[in-house]
């Protein structure tokens, strides 16, 4: 009985979260003061996680100072999560009728893209791409949020290896 | 009967205004542009929003994003703002009465704008706006940020002009 409640209450908890999870990195050093932006959002929802991915990166502290918008002069990196493919029109409603009972799986997949300009010029594109299958229901561990995570990670980490951003 | 609908009316009309604590500042006319500033602001999602209300204000002759080279003039931004929301289940009543129940919203920023030439800060100035607002059906909370970032923005180009620390520009 115990056992049953304490992996209700996980799963409740960590399964149906969609907030982003941390960062699995941590700069050492922070970049000169740069410009971070991401394409306008569409929906509120959008606008949310954008929030979200911001603070996200901001807490890595591998940014002294994050500015939005192209300059001229400087360093500027566009973040862009468009582009994927989430459950569709079926599984949703299927899933909705259903009060997210029934396990409907479907495939869905993030990606991530970012540029990093200099001076106004393109330097480097990064693309990173994650799949997989996962059902709407609220007991199957929702995977997109943590693979959103994982890209982000990985492309801080290969900023950091490129060494194309001084640090302060 | 009458005195309720008068007191009702005038509830609905006084008590919805908006109120800040940051005096709104008049911004005298016909005098020269400020040189052009190159604003640097530390939030990239209201990065646009920021240059545009100093843009509006109609002082600088220009504003522009990014750094700029050694000699330009350039404004550092810093600004937080903190939103406060009644308790959960106040919402949840106002949601149930289709919000005929007033929520009462605040939103605290404060914003400091570091004014430096040639790398060394020429003066610091920071503005704290508190803004407040019952928000009901018909008169929702959005715009609240904006009147406050178009405030903050006077207050910051009024007292540029009245320093005389960013050089006006003569037309030529």
């Amino acid at each position: 009985m115990i056992r049953t409640t304490l992996l209700a209450a996980v799963l409740l908890l960590g399964g149906c979260g969609t907030a982003l999870k941390p960062l699995d990195y941590k700069a050492e050093r922070a970049y000169v003061p740069m410009s971070v932006t991401m394409p306008s959002p569409v929906s509120r929802f959008e606008q949310q996680t954008q929030r979200e991915v911001i603070q996200l990166l901001r807490d890595t502290g591998a940014f002294s100072f994050m500015d939005g918008g192209f300059s001229k002069t400087g360093y500027s990196l566009l973040v862009d999560q468009r582009g994927g493919k989430g459950a569709g029109a079926l599984p949703a409603i299927l899933g909705a009728l259903t009060l997210l009972t029934l396990p409907v799986p479907y495939t869905y997949e993030r990606q991530l893209h970012g540029s990093l300009f200099k001076d106004g010029q393109l330097l480097k594109t990064y693309a990173y791409k994650r799949g997989g299958w996962t059902a709407t229901t609220w007991y199957i561990p929702m995977t997109e949020p943590r693979s959103e995570s994982e890209m982000l990670s990985e492309l801080m980490r290969d900023l950091e290896h490129d060494h194309l951003i001084p640090y302060q | 009967m009458n005195r309720f609908i008068t007191f009702s009316a005038l509830a609905l009309l006084t008590g919805c205004a908006t109120t800040h604590t940051l005096p709104e500042r008049a911004l005298p006319d016909g005098k020269e542009y400020l040189k052009p500033i190159h604003v640097m602001i530390d939030d990239p999602l209201n990065a646009a929003q920021i240059r545009n209300q100093l843009r509006e204000t109609g002082v600088f002759r220009s504003v522009e994003s990014g750094r700029g080279n050694a000699d330009d003039y350039s404004v550092w931004v810093r600004y937080n703002v903190q939103r406060d929301m009644p308790p959960f289940p106040v919402v949840l009543l106002s949601a149930a009465t289709l919000f005929l129940l007033p929520l009462s919203v605040s939103i605290d920023t404060t914003t400091e704008f570091s004014l430096q030439h040639n790398g060394k800060q020429l003066k610091q100035y920071s503005y704290r706006n508190v803004t407040h607002k019952y928000s009901w059906l018909l008169d929702g909370p959005g715009g609240m940020e904006l009147q406050s970032g178009h405030r903050v923005a006077r207050a910051f180009a009024e007292d540029v002009q009245r320093d005389g620390l960013l050089p006006e520009e003569h037309a030529q």
